[in-house]
């Protein structure tokens, strides 16, 4: 299931997802909504869409941030209360009482499909963070008992790319994490980059790969991912349950510098198309307009329903395409990888449909570059080359 | 031609940095003169911001600068995107410019209020628009220039962008550097790209493709651009 990862200028994208059924639900920020705006999304989503999984990443992470760039974070009461917070301030009681105030918040929105607990980021699975991550995760299953018919809980994990490298490492911590009594985990990564990049390290996506697998196929947890954008369908072949992606690239992959002070305004991002055949996002113009001048543009576009508004040439009707279709459009594309995959029978098998879906892009980029489309580094075909690697090195890994 | 630490590499490999034969190649530029295979300029400006890239030069052909006359507008981005809706006979409503553009009402309001000042813009009265027809885009022409000592895969990528506003776009290379394009030429001539190599030691300036003269590729970026000239930061 794909959930839609929110920001900053939420609009109506959630329900219009919603109602066309591109995403099964959503992961709100409170960073970026008003208090009373994000009861009111939740409640009114609990109205309209009951079936949709609904739920509030609480982002304490960002308390150990020391001057944050929290937005609204400090109108909620289990934030303000508390932040910012350094090493020194996570005694056991401590601990105790900021998972009671984040956990409480939670409980007392109706409509929630999980419970997200709060956490830290740690770098590595041996340092001091680490522990502390899993005393927060300890601490909120037992506040989490005490709670009358509360969602179910999932253990939120903060790690990163440089964590993940280090397979030893990460071992030792699934193991303590197998042991936790609860219904499941959401997982974040911290990217090196603050820059998206479609592919992280080679050997960190293996090992991410072999951490929800033996999360979600050896122990049966429920493992949501956030901000996993296109590698989710990998994250699905391993047993991720959901995986989210955003609007704007800072949802579309997590980087702690989101949350960090910012040198100052950006520009206006340039549009992209999300291509579910090249598995990437090509730039409108120039990218996507030189497919077209080589009678190639059929073969990259995903289906969606917007799609005339580029088939007389993207250049032209890229003044039409709104971000809300844009947005829509790569919800529609990640979200049919990831039923390609869910509909395969077997680990196995869905790591083959997972290889079909590379192997079709590579030779799709082949067929383009043989015809001069000059593609910049962040949408050429390297990611591909990556995630073959890191596919071909979990599934030796984990014997699927 | 950007400023960065790349110079340092590139001097090493060239007897001159970007900035030198960029310095070179704006002399040229204004001298005048007739330049071969691009024709006679008037207005000259360095290093642009136009939302699709940052040309190292942009000129408007002589002649074509009658647009220039006018004053720029605040609202640059949404005012040229909804310009890039309007046409001269048949207007457009608010709810229309909304529904395609994606932006707010507010925001469609205060940029109207803006062209309609500047008379980009007509008040059709009823909450609906016409272009100008007395200050038409189609009248001016830009050519982008495009500097690069190397790196001639990123030159033609920015090239392709600056389609977007401009009706001709040439790459201007260094001599030793015109071989490197030969693996380009389908894309470059997809695209209507020329190329010249020009040599600021001795001011030698060969055109080896014309660019090939075209309407822009976006009206939304073609009136930003010339918006951005307007308001003076050009040089």
């Amino acid at each position: 299931m794909l959930l839609a990862q929110a920001g900053y200028g939420r609009g109506n994208k959630i329900h219009t997802a919603l109602d066309e059924a591109l995403v099964g639900g959503v992961i709100l920020s409170p960073k970026d909504e008003r208090r009373e705006r994000l009861e009111e999304c939740v409640a009114d989503l609990n109205t309209n869409y009951a079936d949709a999984w609904v739920m509030v990443d609480p982002q304490f992470y960002a308390t150990t941030v020391s001057v944050p760039r929290d937005g609204r974070l400090p109108e909620y009461d289990y934030y303000a209360d508390h932040a910012p917070l350094s090493r020194t301030q996570f005694s056991p009681r401590q601990i105790a009482g900021y998972v009671r105030a984040c956990l409480d918040y939670q409980h007392g929105l109706t409509g929630l499909r999980y419970i997200l607990s709060p956490s830290v980021l740690f770098d590595d699975f041996r340092d001091s963070w680490s522990q502390i991550a899993l005393n927060m995760a300890e601490a909120s299953l037992d506040h989490h008992a005490e709670l009358t018919e509360a969602a179910p809980l999932l253990v939120t994990i903060v790690t990163s790319e440089i964590a993940l490298r280090n397979a030893t490492g990460m071992g030792e911590f699934l193991d303590a994490l197998s042991g936790l009594d609860v219904d499941g985990f959401y997982l974040l990564v911290n990217r090196s980059s603050s820059g998206y990049l479609a592919a992280m390290d080679t050997r960190a996506m293996e090992n991410l790969m072999y951490f929800v697998h033996v999360l979600a196929h050896l122990n049966d947890y429920e493992v949501v991912v956030g901000y996993s954008d296109w590698f989710g369908f990998l994250l699905h072949a391993a047993g991720a349950a959901a995986t989210a992606t955003g609007w704007h690239q800072s949802l579309r992959q997590f980087s702690m510098s989101r949350f960090e002070p910012a040198a100052g305004g950006g520009r206006r991002p340039r549009k992209r198309y999300s291509s579910a055949p090249l598995l990437s996002n090509p730039l409108i113009v120039p990218e996507l307009d030189d497919i077209y001048r080589t009678g190639m543009l059929n073969n990259v576009l995903s289906g969606g329903s917007n799609d005339p508004i580029l088939d007389g040439g993207p250049a032209a009707g890229e003044a039409r395409w709104t971000d809300e279709m844009g947005c829509l459009a790569h919800w529609a594309a990640v979200g049919n990888l990831i039923a390609t995959i869910e509909s395969a029978p077997r680990p196995a098998a869905k790591l083959n449909a997972a290889i079909q879906l590379i192997d079709g892009a590579t030779t799709l980029y082949d067929r383009l570059l043989r015809r001069g489309v000059n593609f910049e580094p962040q949408t050429g075909p390297d990611h591909l080359v990556a995630w073959r690697d890191s596919l071909n090195a979990f599934r030796h890994t984990a014997g699927v | 031609m950007k400023q960065s630490n790349t110079n340092l590499k590139t001097a090493r490999r060239f007897p001159f940095t970007e900035e030198e034969m960029a310095d070179a190649f704006e002399r040229l530029l204004k001298n005048g003169k007739t330049l071969p295979g691009v024709g006679r300029l008037s207005r000259v400006f360095r290093e642009v911001d136009c939302h699709r890239g940052r040309p190292d030069f942009i000129a408007l052909a002589r002649g074509t600068t009658r647009f220039l006359t006018g004053k720029s507008i605040t609202l640059k981005f949404a005012g040229s995107l909804l310009m890039s809706f309007l046409h001269e006979k048949s207007p457009r409503s608010v709810t229309y410019l909304r529904e395609h553009s994606g932006i707010s009402i507010r925001t469609i309001k205060l940029a109207m209020l803006e062209l309609v000042e500047r008379k980009y813009v007509i008040d059709a009265g009823g909450n609906s628009y016409l272009l100008n027809p007395a200050r038409p885009l189609r009248q001016v022409h830009v050519l982008a220039f495009e500097l690069k000592l190397d790196k001639p895969k990123r030159a033609v990528f920015q090239a392709q962008q600056y389609r977007s506003f401009a009706q001709s776009v040439l790459i201007v290379a260094p001599p030793s550097q015109l071989p490197l394009y030969k693996k380009f030429g389908v894309a470059m001539r997809r695209w209507g790209i020329g190329i010249a190599t020009f040599d600021p030691r001795t001011d030698e300036f060969k055109i080896h493709r014309s660019p090939r003269i075209g309407t822009p590729h976006s009206r939304h970026h073609q009136a930003y651009a010339l918006f951005q000239l307007l308001s003076g930061a050009a040089g």
